[in-house]
């Protein structure tokens, strides 16, 4: 941090290039003269400043180099959820009262915050856990993030444990609200397919791809998208999630002919008339088990026995 | 091209330190310690460089012109050594904050530093760069340890 912030030759841009960071907009930045990358150092380092006196209630006038990073990363994080909500270009942040600017930023995660919190309520009153202790501890510690975290500082931290893992797993970009967002918007995403169906043969159908599916932390919902999509392309099935090591044998055969991308494609059809026998048409429910079955394609054909890894077969 | 972030940032910083540090003379001078501008201009290079080494951010004029304030009317500063005093001082301060992962505000610490110089350690800086934060803690307590004077078998200022 102190070679970062601190004067030295050759740092120009630095805490321009470092705002941009990983979001699509950080092009926008790299036709910056170098005159604007200047201006954008000085008002992010005035908004530092002020975070500064705030996180020390004005009683300290330095701090360690990492805790300056903290804060400084929470202020990207802060301006660029603001600019991306807004859709407003990186050049906003060269003009008008930064302060402002900020103030207002703040004011935006804020209400991603509590946006945020409604969907875990959503989450909380209607996930179906089929009894993985993961699952709950880990929507728990979603539960215990709102308490823990804290917009005006440390608006980029996730202060919570989160072991349950999504089929298709959330960004490493993503920081604070926006990652937990994101997590929950997966399990609900999740969540409506496992609704769908009947819990009780779910149950048996987790058992069957891993005994410990309650204590292990594994994803519900591939195993059981795995079976729906594979007896889908199959031509269908009573129940979308029983599936012999026969038809196991089958998907191979159908897929193991095709080009890689037919087959994926194949895998997407075999999604979207599931989704539409499951009454998922359209949107994200239905876009995601479509992923998720293209995603499929590189383990079913890897080996005629690798379907039995793929598909829970009874 | 402008002139680099940096650097321009560093200047900024650098002639607000100056100018406090001016200004600081006014009530230095009455106790008979006055900074030269080469001191001055040494001690802000210097802060720059214990920030980097004790791996420090900050902000404004920082530390420095406070530790002038605080300090300047010990008995135990020579005007030959006010300089370099307060840059020990300086470095002091910045490693007693990581030490005490900054549990002190920057008035607690100046006044628990002071505390001690004037008292236990009798303006030794060798005897204060021992202390704990513990030690600074009582300090800022009420105990300096008025009751035993260091003595200093080194030639510190």
């Amino acid at each position: 941090m102190t070679h970062d912030l601190y004067p030295r030759q050759g740092d120009a841009g630095l805490a321009a290039s470092r705002l941009t960071g990983e979001s699509p907009a950080a092009a926008e930045t790299a036709d910056w003269t170098q005159a604007e990358s200047d201006l954008l150092n000085a008002r992010l380092w005035a908004l530092l400043e002020r975070q500064i006196r705030r996180d020390s209630q004005g009683d300290r006038s330095s701090l360690r180099a990492e805790a300056a990073d903290e804060l400084l990363a929470s202020i990207r994080f802060t301006l660029r959820a603001h600019l991306a909500a807004r859709g407003l270009p990186q050049r906003a942040l060269l003009t008008g009262d930064i302060h402002a600017l900020f103030r207002a930023a703040q004011e935006t995660v804020l209400a991603q915050t509590n946006e945020t919190f409604s969907l875990y309520r959503l989450a909380q009153e209607t996930l179906r856990t089929l009894g993985s202790r993961t699952l709950a501890s880990s929507l728990a510690a979603v539960g215990g993030f709102f308490t823990a975290y804290d917009a005006r500082l440390n608006a980029h931290a996730i202060p919570a444990m989160i072991d349950y893992p999504p089929c298709l797993p959330v960004s490493e970009a993503l920081e604070g609200v926006a990652y937990i967002r994101a997590y929950l918007v997966r399990l609900l995403t999740e969540n409506a397919l496992l609704l769908r169906l009947d819990p009780l043969r779910e149950g048996r159908l987790l058992a069957r791809a891993c005994p410990g599916y309650r204590i292990l932390p594994l994803n519900l919902y591939e195993p059981v998208a795995a079976n729906v999509v594979g007896l889908s392309l199959l031509g269908g099935g009573e129940t979308l999630l029983e599936m012999s090591r026969a038809e196991c044998s089958r998907v191979y055969a159908l897929l193991s002919s095709c080009a890689p991308g037919e087959a994926r494609a194949r895998l997407r059809d075999a999604a979207a008339r599931a989704g539409e026998r499951l009454g998922m048409v359209g949107g994200a429910a239905s876009d995601y088990l479509s992923d998720v079955a293209a995603a499929l394609y590189p383990r079913i054909a890897a080996a005629p026995e690798s379907v039995y890894g793929v598909f829970a077969a009874c | 091209m402008s002139e680099p972030f940096a650097v321009t940032l560093a200047r900024s910083q650098e002639l607000a330190l100056r100018t406090a540090l001016r200004g600081s003379n006014a009530v230095s001078e009455k106790f008979g310690l006055t900074l030269t501008e080469p001191e001055i201009r040494a001690l802000s290079e210097a802060r720059q460089e214990a920030l980097r080494y004790e791996g420090r951010v900050e902000i404004g004029e920082g530390v420095l012109p406070k530790l002038a304030f605080a300090f300047c009317d010990s008995p135990h500063i020579a005007p030959e050594a006010y300089a370099s005093t307060l840059r020990e001082l300086m470095e002091l301060f910045y490693a007693f904050q990581n030490d005490a992962e900054d549990a002190f505000s920057d008035d607690e610490l100046i006044e628990a530093m002071r505390r001690v110089f004037d008292g236990r350690a009798q303006g030794s800086l060798r005897y204060l760069e021992n202390l704990t934060p513990g030690d600074l803690w009582r300090a800022l307590e009420g105990d300096a340890g008025q009751d035993e004077p260091w003595e200093d078998t080194d030639d510190d200022p």
